[in-house]
């Protein structure tokens, strides 16, 4: 299990959960890669990044996820309706950043279980205006993928440290 | 009687989309954010359905579902649990501790009603709207 060849591809790991995730929540066209109007779609409104912890015996390691506070409020109205009463505020666009980057945890952690290293989630927690992402420690291994949903970016990061057995 | 629902979420999303989901069905739907919350509502609203998270703070969904199981007046309350993981070890112990059935996030919500229809009557609402399905809820 320690045998590097063996150890999990994070890259497209990140690629199938965004995928699926999104496609199951939202039903939006996601092209991967960054696009240039994204830019202007949420520079107004600034950014939030959600991370999960997964600890396990053979792996432990975070998921990050990155996403314009513009598309998380676009999202919640999708989400909930148009009855919601009101413009999603910061405390439900923020809780959505957490549930959306708590099912990609948990689809990455199912893909991990399935290649022998099982693990646990954390409970999600949000910053906004993150600062980006510390530089990982040595020996982290790092998967990372960028996409663009509706006119904005989003960003799934995984950072995993294997233990040997 | 309509069927009581009770949704235990930590996320103020899923409860809305739950919310959303049942509005045009006759029941009522109750809330709460944590385990501790939800054996709180439990006791109070006694409901026919629970739909559970697994993963919350305060108290999550097992321990929940533990503390329910060890009340003999309410250990036979129907739950289904909802997970962001699937093929969770835990969900064996959750199976062991009586759940009806479960199903992963994002759910499809098809899937979800269909899980509920074999648990409790859903009829659809009169198109008058007179009733309102969370009328007699408490505010979350």
């Amino acid at each position: 299990m320690s045998s590097a060849s063996l150890k999990p591809d994070l890259q497209r790991l990140g690629r199938e959960a965004l995928c699926e995730v999104l496609g199951a929540l939202l039903d939006f066209p996601l092209t991967e890669g960054r696009s240039a109007r994204e830019t202007d779609a949420e520079s107004p409104d600034g950014r939030l990044q959600g991370t999960v912890k997964l600890t396990g015996p053979h792996v432990s390691g975070t998921v990050h996820l990155q996403l314009s506070r513009a598309f998380a409020r676009h999202a919640v109205v999708h989400l909930v309706g148009a009855t919601h009463p009101r413009p999603p505020g910061d405390a439900e666009v923020q809780d959505f950043a957490g549930e959306l980057c708590n099912m990609l945890a948990g689809r990455v952690a199912a893909q991990l279980r399935s290649q022998g290293y099982p693990c646990e989630l954390g409970v999600p927690e949000v910053v906004r205006e993150p600062p980006g992402l510390p530089e990982p420690e040595p020996g982290t291994e790092r998967g990372r993928t960028d996409w663009t949903c509706q006119g904005h970016r989003l960003a799934l990061e995984m950072r995993l440290r294997y233990q040997p057995t | 009687m309509i069927p009581t629902i009770l949704s235990v979420d930590d996320s103020k999303t899923i409860r809305q989309v739950l919310a959303r989901l049942f509005r045009p069905f006759l029941c009522e739907l109750c809330e709460a954010a944590n385990g501790e919350e939800g054996l709180a509502m439990v006791a109070q609203k006694r409901p026919d359905l629970i739909i559970l998270d697994y993963n919350m703070p305060v108290m999550d969904g097992i321990t929940m579902l533990r503390r329910l199981r060890e009340d003999a007046g309410l250990k036979r309350t129907p739950v289904i649990m909802l997970t962001a993981e699937s093929g969770c070890e835990n969900m064996a112990i959750v199976a062991r501790l009586g759940v009806r059935d479960y199903l992963t996030k994002p759910f499809r919500e098809d899937q979800l009603l269909a899980k509920a229809g074999r648990i409790i009557p859903l009829l659809r609402r009169p198109e008058s709207g007179i009733l309102s399905p969370t009328a007699e809820c408490p505010p979350p």
